[in-house]
């Protein structure tokens, strides 16, 4: 059984195509990077997976299951800036928020459960966990949203863009949770315009424009042929990481 | 002092006017926490607009007013997010659009009718005017708001931080959503008679936007808002027993005076090193 499936995956909203025809599949415990420019399809492949839209044609599985019956074993982190940091919760709350739908009516979150205390330790933010989330640092921001994720217990991991405006040591020590993560046997989907070196470490890689590009090990599909019909222009050097100011995109 | 604060209570309906207040800033400060980290404050403006005509229809029909209330203002909350998604345009537009247009009908028709009912109060509120009725009825909608905010309040809070990530891990956000639109609707037609349509903003977002200035969480901010807001209420009847002025506006004013006197005090404390230290942003 495949975690994650798409079968000619069309998406359409109103008269404009968002995605065309994307087919790729992966087993449980892979890493896949979604790369491609901004309004590029990424987070319509997200928001399918996630069982938040519907393919306008073609069929999308997780798990082996229509995707809008697979709450509470999807985890979902969506870009930073969705959400409003002055919020006040501390960062064990944003992690408890992981347990919601374990606690029932006229229950507040449970922050001292041993989950939340897990989840704090595995992306090591136990120090700061009575911080109030707003005086959290990028990265310390992308790691609790991991913690709920881990918290909430998913197989499969939707990552929109966590590595966006994170420096290098703060991108590595999230691409290290996520191995670990990996290795426990969850899947893990993460979206983002960047590519750097760092990519190696996926499993798969899908270039989306509009469409899929090229899916498979990132050796095989990030050549420059392919990443200049997913970002366009002729020549693309791959060691510039801001690819799309470079391209013009921005 | 005493004798000053004992006086006004001599009268039934200051004591009903001043019960009936307080619960209404009780109910809508609970609120208000809520509509002001989601970022609500302009559709909260709108829902209270919107109820104008409800209230006109209700007495056509004649049907009881808060039905009427009711109805239009969710109804304007889903009208607002229908037009944002159908029309692409932005929420403040869609809301700017519903809400006056609402707010005409609402003239056009209460001017058509001419009721018996005050529209002068209808807007900014009379309660010196309220009957045991109302009092009443603020009573059971406070005590719905709070059982239901009790009931929900990690989900709600879950939601209003973060709506996607509540939709994905099971969460009925789209029922949840409607429950706070009812939530907040009821809340504005107990305010009617205190502060009125137009000044029941100032109750949904004053003592929340206050409370989130000093406020470390979710909980402690609610428990803020609350005092806040009674307070206003308290003083605000008060001042308008003795000088003579609008309720509705002295009840508003103060929860704003309120508003940048913690502001002023909390800005003070920063500049002069008092403030609790905080790590740097970002």
């Amino acid at each position: 059984m495949y975690s994650i499936e798409l079968e000619s995956a069309t998406l359409r909203y109103d008269e404009v195509v968002a995605l065309r025809d994307v087919t790729f599949r992966s087993e449980a415990g892979k890493m896949i990077a979604l790369i491609g420019p901004n309004g590029a399809g990424k987070t319509s492949i997200l928001k399918m997976l996630a069982g938040l839209v519907r393919p306008t044609s073609g069929q999308v599985r997780v798990l082996g299951k229509d995707p809008f019956k697979t709450r509470g074993l999807v985890a979902y982190t969506p870009q930073r800036e969705e959400v409003y940091w002055e919020y006040p919760l501390t960062v064990r709350e944003l992690v408890a928020m992981g347990n919601v739908r374990r606690r029932g009516l006229f229950r507040w979150l449970d922050s001292h459960d041993s989950r939340v205390d897990a989840a704090l330790r595995l992306v090591m933010l136990e120090d700061l966990a009575s911080r109030k989330i707003s005086e959290l640092s990028g990265g310390q921001q992308q790691r609790a949203f991991l913690a709920r994720a881990i918290c909430q217990g998913g197989e499969v991991y939707l990552l929109d863009e966590p590595i966006a405006g994170l420096d290098a040591p703060s991108e590595n020590v999230l691409l290290e949770i996520l191995k670990t993560l990996r290795d426990q046997g969850k899947t893990i989907v993460m979206a983002t315009h960047d590519i750097s070196a760092t990519l190696e470490i996926f499993d798969y890689v899908a270039l989306i424009r509009n469409g899929l590009v090229a899916f498979g090990p990132p050796k095989e599909v990030l050549t420059s042929e392919n990443l200049a019909n997913t970002y366009g222009g002729s020549t693309i050097a791959l060691h510039l990481d801001d690819l799309e100011r470079v391209a013009g995109w921005k | 002092m005493l004798e000053l604060l004992a006086e006004p209570m001599g009268y039934e309906f200051m004591r009903i006017a001043l019960a009936t207040s307080i619960t209404v800033a009780v109910t809508c400060s609970i609120l208000s926490s809520f509509v002001v980290l989601r970022g609500w404050a302009l559709l909260g403006d709108a829902i209270s607009h919107s109820v104008l005509p409800g209230i006109a229809i209700a007495l056509v029909l004649e049907i009881p007013y808060v039905v009427g209330a009711l109805i239009a203002g969710v109804g304007s909350s889903a009208l607002i997010g229908l037009v944002e998604s159908r029309a692409r345009i932005r929420n403040d537009t869609a809301i700017g659009v519903v809400m006056t247009g609402a707010f005409a009908t609402g003239l056009i028709l209460l001017s058509w009718m001419r009721p018996t009912v005050d529209v002068f109060h209808v807007l900014f509120g009379n309660p010196i005017g309220v009957s045991l009725n109302d009092m009443l009825l603020s009573a059971a909608i406070g005590g719905l708001v709070v059982l239901s905010v009790g009931m929900l309040l990690k989900e709600i809070v879950a939601y209003t931080f973060d709506p996607i990530f509540s939709r994905v891990i099971g969460i009925p956000t789209t029922l949840l959503h409607y429950v706070l639109m009812i939530l907040l609707s009821l809340a504005i037609v107990s305010a009617l008679n205190t502060v009125g349509i137009i000044l029941v903003i100032t109750l949904l977002v004053t003592p929340g936007a206050t409370a989130q200035i000093i406020s470390r969480n979710i909980t402690q901010m609610i428990g803020v808002s609350m005092l806040v807001g009674v307070s206003s209420a308290i003083i605000g009847l008060y001042l308008s027993y003795y000088f003579s002025i609008s309720s509705g506006g002295a009840i508003a004013g103060v929860a704003t005076a309120i508003f940048f006197s913690v502001l002023v005090v909390k800005m003070l404390k920063r500049r002069l090193g008092l403030g609790e230290s905080q790590a740097d942003h970002g």
